[in-house]
């Protein structure tokens, strides 16, 4: 029973009359937003020569590294059927932490306490930050029964409430190279945010294809009384999902507070939206039960190259908002349009 | 239990009637110039209630403002008075509005507030001045509303400035291109900025590339201007109309780095700890300094004066700016922030 939602859910793997390879690909999710990708590459290459070069693509990914990576994590909370409108909050909260923790004290008089630990534990606290949040999250869903958008909306702004309160409006940074190395750095010509996005991507991929709890994800999504009669572990699940988001993010902030250099306030503020608006342009499904990885990383990259795009084809700053707006709403269409013809 | 509620209740009273009676006196006479703190009483209740004034930056989560709350805290504690902080968590006109609509139904006894919207402003400001709550604006105005006076750098002036050195960095040089760097389109003091910047800039024969927004966020300008650097690698200057970028990491910016070190001319807007020892390295060519710590300390003098010693002011207070160009002037500004002293 569980294994047949989420084949279905997934809509990837082989149903018994094999189908033809076109049509595997166009049922695909991830199918519309990589056309929309590409055709806009195309039109980019075309119009600045800056666009294809494998400096402005790293450049892309790793300034977008952070929202990738925390969709991935979103998209576990979607996929259950849920949602998690505190990422942004958490990945400033998790970057504070991380921060707070591996600063060297700094030259103003308005300094937050540091702690100078080695950048590994630093990361560490930055991502277990992020876990705790994802748990509180978790539980309020969980086992106080509040509906996911109104539990994570509370924690969007407790969790950025507690970033201004302790900081009071100032920065932290001056951290060791080694830490800064781990948003600044590459490994070969790869940005090590893209390594970083990579590997998880890998991950929370296989996770979700392989192993039994990421098919009750799947599960849950598809359709939740018949997981719950089916006797799947509904609750822990979930709660299991809400915390990698929380960590996920946490990993974003805290890559993101190593390439700036600083962790500021106002630090991924309002990010929850382009985080979900990845995940989602990138196939996954609001309603729970549908969606990839490789989507919703697709989704975070189509971000970044219209921010790309913005600049290089000089869209006036009035109007950027509305040109990023009309090609999410494109690629939306142009999933109805594929959904309508598999 | 029930005695101490009935005591809490009677001292509420007391203290209530105390206060009532002290504002009645105060309305005939003329306020001491500063109320005495921490001067032994019996009855808390009769102690004189200090003035309390409610400031009010765009947004708590900005270290500038935090350099304006503690020298309004700094000036609150010179004159014996209480001066609330008071804005919305991140730059937000109408939760402004609303935090402030608050305090004017509290009857308090002055307001200062940097708008984040002059219209959106307006009817609270307006309120409280119907009220007899005295308001000034500083950083940001409401220019219709009946705020009493505006203190601030003159924007115009300031950017005018910016444009002239921008032009004289550029005087020698063949490619006079340049872009610039705005936070939130539409936000006037940034507008205002942009429009004297290329006044000056544009009949001088520099050329205007691109104006990028980056809605005040850190993260964003930087991937704007690295963006603007990919498509643009051979600009000759950038004028950023807010710092934000420059808060981070210069090497969050190798494309930047790099065409600053090649000779590319900066002129920023403030003065922040970054910013002035990127001017140090030699990547920032310029800085226009705004008056952070009197937007508290001078600002609440200010109001006070107005509401205690009934000055008259104009509705414009320039407070005029500093402009950092030397490693020298930088040093002056970074033992500041070092400090926490900003008075001399």
């Amino acid at each position: 029973m569980s294994t047949n939602v989420a084949v279905e859910g997934k809509g990837a793997k082989p149903i018994a009359p094999q189908p033809s390879l076109f049509r595997r690909i166009i049922q695909r999710p991830e199918t519309s937003i990589a056309l929309v990708l590409i055709v806009l590459g195309l039109v980019l290459s075309q119009s600045s020569s800056a666009f294809l070069t494998p400096d402005n693509i790293f450049n892309i990914l790793r300034n977008n590294a952070d929202i990738a990576i925390a969709a991935l994590g979103v998209t576990l909370v979607i996929l259950t059927g849920g949602i998690d409108l505190s990422i942004g909050s958490t990945m400033a909260f998790s970057g504070l932490m991380a921060a707070m923790a591996v600063s060297l004290g700094g030259t103003t008089a308005y300094q937050l306490p540091s702690f100078g630990l080695p950048p590994a534990i630093a990361f560490v606290i930055g991502v277990l930050a992020g876990a705790t949040v994802g748990l509180i999250n978790g539980l309020l869903v969980v086992r106080l029964k509040v509906v996911p958008f109104i539990a994570t909306l509370g924690m969007l702004g407790v969790v950025r409430g507690l970033v201004v309160g302790l900081t009071s409006g100032q920065t932290v940074r001056n951290f060791p190279i080694e830490f800064v190395n781990l948003g600044q750095g590459y490994l070969g010509p790869v940005p090590i945010p893209v390594i970083f996005l990579i590997v998880l991507a890998i991950v929370v991929g296989l996770f979700l294809s392989y192993h039994v709890w990421g098919t009750y994800i799947y599960a849950i999504g598809g359709n939740e009384t018949s997981a719950l009669l089916t006797g799947l572990p509904v609750n822990r699940v979930k709660l299991l999902a809400y915390t990698m988001s929380g960590a996920l993010a946490g990993v974003g902030g805290v890559l993101v507070v190593a390439r700036l250099g600083v962790s500021a306030p106002t630090q991924a503020l309002g990010y929850e939206l382009f985080v979900i608006a990845a995940a989602v342009i990138g196939g996954v499904s609001l309603s729970g039960g549908r969606g990839t990885v490789l989507g919703a990383v697709l989704g975070a990259i189509l971000i970044g190259v219209l921010n790309n795009a913005l600049v290089l084809l000089r869209v006036e700053s009035y109007w950027q908002q509305a040109f990023t707006g009309g090609i999410i709403l494109l690629s939306a269409l142009i999933d109805r349009l594929r959904q309508r013809r598999s | 239990m029930n005695t101490k509620r009935v005591s809490r209740r009677t001292f509420l009273r007391a203290a209530g009637i105390g206060a009532g009676a002290v504002a009645l006196a105060s309305c005939a006479a003329p306020p001491p110039a500063a109320a005495p703190a921490g001067q032994p009483t019996t009855a808390p209740a009769a102690e004189a209630k200090p003035l309390t004034f409610v400031w009010s930056p765009k947004a708590v989560n900005n270290p500038v403002f935090d350099v304006a709350r503690r020298g309004a805290q700094d000036k609150a504690k010179e004159l014996g008075i209480t001066v609330e902080w008071i804005g919305p968590e991140s730059a937000d006109a109408q939760k402004q509005a609303e935090l402030l609509d608050a305090a004017v139904a509290r009857k308090v006894d002055g307001m200062g507030i940097s708008c984040n919207d002059p219209d959106a402003l307006k009817p609270v400001i307006d309120r409280a001045m119907d009220a007899g709550i005295p308001v000034i604006t500083w950083d940001s105005d409401s220019p219709a509303s009946k705020r009493i006076t505006f203190y601030s750098l003159d924007n115009e002036a300031a950017a005018k400035k910016a444009g002239e050195i921008m032009v004289e960095l550029l005087k020698d040089s063949q490619n006079k291109t340049y872009a610039i760097l705005t936070g939130v389109p539409g936000a006037q003091n940034l507008e205002a900025r942009i429009k004297a910047f290329r006044e000056v800039a544009d009949p001088a024969g520099l050329q205007w590339v691109a104006t990028d927004p980056c809605n005040d966020d850190i993260q964003k300008g930087i991937e704007v201007v690295e963006n603007r650097l990919t498509a643009n690698p051979d600009l000759a200057g950038y004028f950023m109309a807010g710092a934000w970028p420059l808060f981070g990491d210069i090497n969050a910016m190798p494309k930047f780095q790099a065409a600053a070190k090649a000779g590319m001319k900066v002129v920023a807007w403030d003065i922040l700890e970054n910013e002035l020892k990127l001017l140090k390295e030699g990547l920032v060519h310029a800085l226009i300094g705004q008056k952070f710590y009197g937007w508290g300390y001078d600002a609440v003098g200010i109001l006070y004066d107005i509401v205690v010693n009934k000055k008259q002011y104009p509705p414009f207070v320039d407070t005029g700016f500093d402009l950092v160009r030397t490693p020298e002037e930088a040093d002056v500004f970074l033992k500041k922030w070092e400090t926490g002293n900003w008075r001399d």
